[in-house]
C-alpha cells in the first residue's frame, strides 16, 4: 500500500526540481547572465505560535497567537548545498485572564504576555542547480525567549528568559522563475540574485533557565510549533 | 293636597341648603368630645391651630392642652400656681406659640411645634400686686397684653417684648380705670380696643392704643341700649364686632360713621335746638373732636344691630373667616350656632349640657372647641370630617422591605352618606404638605379604612404620618400617628475580591445607615446567626463595624480645602479583609445599623475563596528573572554572533584564493 504512492512521489518531486532548473539553464546561457556571490540572506516572515505550555494555555488559551519574525543569516556556501547560519528575532503579544490559583476560577483581570523569540539557526537547503525554482530546507539550532507579563491597567509583572533548542524545515520557492529578467537587474542593481516565498514549520522547546548556576526547566516554557510564511532574501 | 305637592320639595331643599352655601372651612359636623380632665372655665387657640388650651375650674389652676395634630395623644396638663385663673388668651411671642393664663398673676405658657404633640414649658408667673386678670387680648405687633382687672376695674398693660414682663410701665396712665365694670375686650382694629361692660346694662368703651403710652378712652355713643350684660364679643379686626349678651341677644356693633356733629338743621348749626346739642365749649363749636357720650352727642358713634337670640345662658361668640368670607359661632345652653356675618345661622349642633367656654382655630382649619360645663369634656366640632386612627400595627419597622398597616375610621356625624377622599402625607403638617404616600382612596361614613404603608416609602427615622380626609367642600380632616424606621435594607452591590491571602468586600453606600456591619465565616451562615471568625491578626472580627468612608477633600470652600467641614460618603463602602488563608472559602454577609443602633436586614451570604492570582507566571510559580549571567545564556548568542561577522571575512578570503 505504501510502495505505490511513494513511487508516484519521487519522480514527481525530481521533475519539479529539475525541470525548470533545464530551462533556468537553457535561458541563463541564452543570456550569458552570471550572478552575484551569495553572502548574506534576509527575510520577514509571519505566522502563528501554538505555544504548548499548560499554563500559558489556561491563561490565554490554546489558540495559535500570531508572530511576526525578522531573520539575517550568513550564508557560507551555496552550491548544491545552500548553508546558512541564521539569527531570527521574533515578537507576539496577547491578551488572557486572570486565574486564581486556589480555585482555578477565572478572573476579570486581564494580563498581557509579550515574547521575544530569538533563535540561531544552522540552515541547510537542496539547492542542486542554479535558479532551482524550491529549495527545500531544514536545520536545527538553538531558541531562546525574553518574556514578560504584566498586568493590564497597572499592577504586577514578571519577566525572565527561557532557552532551549529548535528544529524546522520547510520550502522556498524562487520568484527569479516568473520574472527572470527582472531579477536579473534586481541582482546587477542591488546584490539581491534570489528572492524565495518561504513556509516553514518550526517545533522549539524552550523551557530552560539558570537560576543559581543550576539550569531548571522549571516554570513557564515557551515550546511549541510554529508555522511560518515569508519572504526572504539572498544577497 | 296640591299644594302640598310643592311643599314637600320645597321644605326638602331648604332642609339641604344650608349645608350647601357652607363655606369651606365652617363647621360642619357633629361634635366629637374630648375628656380634658375638669369643667372648662376658658378655652384658646394657638396662631398656629396647633394648641388647644383649656382653664380646668381646678383650685390651684390646671391648664390641660391638646395637640390639634394628634387629638388622640389626648390632653395634657400644666399646673399653675395662681391663686385664681379664669381668662386665657394665645398669641406668637418670639417665634413661639404663647398661651397666657389671666387670673390674680399672669401665666405664660410657651409651646414648641418643632415636636408633636408641643413641648410646653412655662415661664414664671407674673405678680400683678393686686387685682384680677378676667380678660386677655392679646396685641400682637407689639408684644404687649392687654387685660381687664376686674377686681380694680381697670385696664392693664403688659408688655412682653423684653425679656422681663412689665406691668403697667408704659406710663403713668397704666393701669387705665374704666368707667363700668367690665367683662370682655376685643381689637376693633389694630389701635382700638373695645371694652364690653355691665352698668346697669350693655356699656361699652373704647381705648386708642395709636400711642399706648397715652391711651385714650373714649365712651362712644351708641343707637341702642340692651339691658344684658355682655358674655362674649367677637371682632373681624377691621372696625366690625358682635356681641353676645347673657339674655342670648347677638348684636352687631359697628361704627356708625357720624361725625359727631349735631347738625340737626343748617351748616354751622350749633344753635341747642335739638337735645342733645354737643356744645361743649363756646359758641361756635361743633367740631366733634372729643366725642362725649355724657354730654350727648345727638348722632351715635356705634350702631348696634339685634341679629339673632341664641339660646341662654349664652356663653360666647367669635368672628372668623373662611374661604374669604367672615362668620361667627355663639354658644348658649348647649346649642353652638354657626352664622354668617348677619347672624342667619348656617349650622346649629348640640353638645352633651351646658356651654361654658368658646374657641377656634383659624377658619382654614376649620375646628371650634367648645367647653362642656360639668363633664369635663372639650367638644371638637370640625369643618372635615372627624379621623380616628384605630390601629397602627407595627409601630417600628427595622426593614424596609416590611409595611405597616394602618385602620383607620371617619365619621361625619348626622350625615351618614356623606364621604371623603382620603390621603397620608409623611411630614406633613395639620394643614398639609408632606410627601404623599401611594394608599389613597374614599372613605364612607364609619368605615373602617385599612390601608398598607410600604416600608420603601416610609422615611427612616422617628416620622409622623397625617391621616387626612376631605369632604366635598374640600375641608379635610386629619389624624396622625408616628412610626419608627430605621429605613435600611439590605445593602446592594455586595461583592466580593479575592487576591492573595485577602479579600476586598465592596457594597453600595445607601446614606442612610450610620455604620455597616460586615460578618465573616469560614462557614455559611443563616440571617440569625452571628458568626465571631477573626482574620488571622484579629484586626478583623466578626461581626465588624464599618464607618462609612467620606470621599476625602471636601473641597467646600477654596481650592485644597480638606476641613472636612461638610463631608461627603462615598457612594461604596469596602473593606479589606487581610490574613486570610489562601485556598479557605470564606463567607461574608453586609447589614446596615441604624442611628438607634439597630441592624437592617442582611445580605445574602457571599463566599470566595482567598487566592493568589494572576496570568501564567503565577500559575506556574513562575517569579521571572534572567538568566543572563550564566554562560550558556550568553555564550551562545555571543559565539553566533562571532560567525556572523567571521564569517564573511573567511568567505571573501577565499573567494579571493579562487
Amino acid at each position: 500500500m505504501m510502495r505505490r504512492p511513494f513511487l508516484l512521489v519521487v519522480p514527481l518531486l525530481a521533475a519539479l526540481l529539475m525541470a525548470p532548473a533545464a530551462a533556468s539553464a537553457q535561458v541563463s546561457q541564452e543570456s550569458e547572465f552570471r550572478e552575484s556571490p551569495k553572502w548574506f540572506s534576509t527575510g520577514l516572515s509571519f505566522g502563528a505560535v501554538f505555544l504548548n505550555d499548560s499554563n500559558i494555555q489556561a491563561t490565554y488559551g490554546s489558540q495559535g497567537r500570531f508572530m511576526t519574525k525578522l531573520h539575517f543569516g550568513f550564508v557560507p556556501w551555496s552550491k548544491y548545498v545552500h548553508i546558512e547560519l541564521d539569527a531570527g528575532l521574533g515578537f507576539l503579544q496577547f491578551t488572557g485572564t486572570q486565574t486564581f490559583v486556589d480555585s482555578g476560577d477565572v478572573s476579570s483581570d486581564k494580563v498581557m504576555m509579550t515574547i521575544f523569540p530569538v533563535t540561531v539557526d544552522l540552515l541547510v537547503g537542496i539547492d542542486l542547480v542554479d535558479e532551482q525554482p524550491v529549495v527545500p530546507y531544514g536545520g536545527i539550532g538553538l531558541a531562546m525567549a525574553f518574556w514578560r507579563e504584566h498586568e493590564t491597567g497597572g499592577g504586577d509583572k514578571w519577566n525572565g528568559d527561557r532557552f532551549g533548542f529548535n528544529t524546522f524545515f520547510g520550502a522556498a520557492f524562487l520568484l527569479d522563475v516568473i520574472e527572470r529578467s527582472r531579477s536579473h537587474q534586481l541582482d546587477e542593481a542591488t546584490g539581491i540574485n534570489d528572492a524565495y516565498i518561504t513556509i516553514e514549520g518550526r517545533w522549539a522547546d524552550v523551557k530552560y533557565q539558570v537560576r543559581d548556576g543550576a539550569t531548571t526547566s522549571d516554570g513557564l516554557g515557551f515550546g511549541g510549533w510554529s508555522v511560518t510564511g515569508g519572504l526572504k532574501l539572498v544577497f | 293636597m296640591r299644594r302640598l305637592r310643592f311643599v314637600v320639595p320645597i321644605l326638602a331643599l331648604a332642609a339641604v341648603l344650608p349645608l350647601s352655601l357652607l363655606n369651606a372651612g365652617l363647621p360642619e359636623y357633629d361634635a366629637t368630645e374630648i375628656a380634658v380632665g375638669d369643667d372648662p372655665l376658658a378655652v384658646t387657640v394657638t396662631p398656629d391651630d396647633r394648641v388647644v388650651a383649656t382653664l380646668l375650674g381646678t383650685d390651684p389652676a390646671v391648664l390641660s392642652w391638646l395637640d390639634s395634630a394628634d387629638f388622640s395623644a389626648g390632653p395634657s396638663t400644666i399646673g399653675l400656681d395662681g391663686d385664681v385663673a379664669g381668662s386665657l388668651a394665645a398669641g406668637t411671642l418670639g417665634g413661639e406659640q404663647v398661651v397666657f393664663v389671666g387670673g390674680s398673676q399672669l401665666d405664660v405658657v410657651r409651646f414648641d411645634p418643632s415636636t408633636t404633640p408641643a413641648t410646653p414649658s412655662v415661664d414664671g408667673p407674673t405678680g400683678i400686686v393686686s387685682g384680677r386678670l378676667d380678660a386677655l387680648a392679646w396685641h400682637a405687633s407689639t408684644g404687649a397684653l392687654y387685660a381687664i382687672d376686674g377686681e380694680g376695674q381697670s385696664l392693664r398693660h403688659f408688655d412682653l417684648s423684653g425679656d422681663e414682663v412689665a406691668v403697667d410701665a408704659l406710663s403713668d396712665d397704666w393701669p387705665l380705670a374704666l368707667p363700668f365694670a367690665a367683662t370682655n375686650l376685643a381689637f376693633l382694629d389694630d389701635d382700638t380696643l373695645l371694652i364690653a361692660g355691665d352698668d346697669d346694662g350693655l356699656a361699652l368703651a373704647t381705648v386708642d392704643l395709636a400711642a399706648p403710652a397715652a391711651p385714650s378712652l373714649q365712651l362712644p355713643t351708641v343707637d341702642a341700649t340692651p339691658a344684658a350684660a355682655p358674655v362674649g364679643i367677637a371682632s373681624d379686626g377691621l372696625g366690625e364686632a358682635w356681641l353676645l349678651l347673657d339674655d342670648g341677644q347677638l348684636w352687631s356693633v359697628a361704627d356708625s360713621g357720624a361725625t359727631g356733629d349735631d347738625d340737626d338743621s343748617a351748616a354751622g348749626d350749633d344753635d341747642d335746638s335739638a337735645i342733645a346739642d354737643d356744645d361743649d365749649s363756646a359758641v361756635g363749636d361743633d367740631d366733634d373732636s372729643a366725642l362725649d357720650v355724657a354730654r350727648g352727642d345727638d348722632a351715635a358713634d356705634f350702631a348696634l344691630v339685634l341679629l339673632a337670640t341664641e339660646q341662654s345662658p349664652a356663653a360666647g361668640v367669635l368672628h372668623r373667616v373662611a374661604d374669604s368670607a367672615g362668620f361667627l359661632v355663639t354658644a348658649g345652653s348647649n346649642q353652638v350656632v354657626a352664622r354668617d356675618e348677619d347672624g342667619v345661622p348656617t349650622a346649629t349642633f348640640s353638645v352633651s349640657t351646658e356651654v361654658t367656654a368658646l374657641a377656634a382655630s383659624s377658619g382654614d382649619d376649620g375646628f371650634v372647641y367648645v367647653g362642656i360645663g360639668g363633664t369635663g369634656q372639650l367638644a371638637v366640632l370640625s369643618a372635615g370630617p372627624w379621623i380616628t386612627i384605630d390601629s397602627v400595627t407595627p409601630l417600628e419597622i427595622s426593614d424596609v422591605s416590611e409595611s405597616i398597616t394602618v385602620d383607620f375610621t371617619v365619621t361625619f356625624g348626622a350625615q351618614s352618606d356623606a364621604t371623603c377622599d382620603y390621603s397620608l402625607s409623611v411630614d406633613a403638617t395639620i394643614g398639609g404638605g408632606g410627601t404623599p404616600l401611594t394608599p389613597t382612596g374614599t372613605a364612607t361614613d364609619g368605615e373602617t379604612v385599612q390601608v398598607v404603608l410600604s416600608g420603601e416609602e416610609l422615611p427612616a427615622g422617628e416620622r409622623r404620618v397625617f391621616v387626612f380626609c376631605a369632604d366635598d367642600d374640600g375641608d379635610a380632616g386629619r389624624a396622625s400617628f408616628e412610626y419608627s424606621s430605621t429605613g435600611l435594607a439590605a445593602p446592594d452591590g455586595l461583592s466580593l475580591d479575592a487576591d492573595d491571602g485577602q479579600i476586598t468586600v465592596s457594597w453600595d453606600d445607601d446614606g442612610i445607615a450610620d455604620t455597616y456591619v460586615l460578618y465573616l465565616s469560614d462557614d455559611d451562615f443563616d440571617d440569625d446567626e452571628s458568626p465571631t471568625l477573626c482574620n488571622s491578626d484579629s484586626t478583623i472580627c466578626s461581626p465588624y463595624t464599618v464607618v462609612p468612608g467620606s470621599t476625602g477633600d471636601d473641597d467646600d470652600s477654596s481650592a485644597d480645602d480638606d476641613d472636612d467641614s461638610a463631608e461627603e460618603r462615598s457612594d461604596e463602602v469596602t473593606v479589606v479583609v487581610t490574613g486570610l488563608t489562601n485556598g479557605t472559602r470564606y463567607w461574608f454577609a453586609v447589614a446596615g445599623r441604624g442611628s438607634d443602633g439597630a441592624d437592617g436586614p442582611r445580605t445574602s451570604t457571599l463566599s470566595a475563596v482567598p487566592s493568589a492570582r494572576g496570568g501564567a507566571a503565577v500559575l506556574a510559580g513562575d517569579t521571572g528573572g534572567c538568566s543572563c549571567n550564566s554562560s550558556i545564556a550568553t555564550g551562545v548568542p555571543a559565539g553566533v554572533l562571532f560567525l556572523l561577522a567571521v564569517g564573511p571575512l573567511l568567505r571573501r578570503r577565499r573567494g579571493a584564493r579562487s
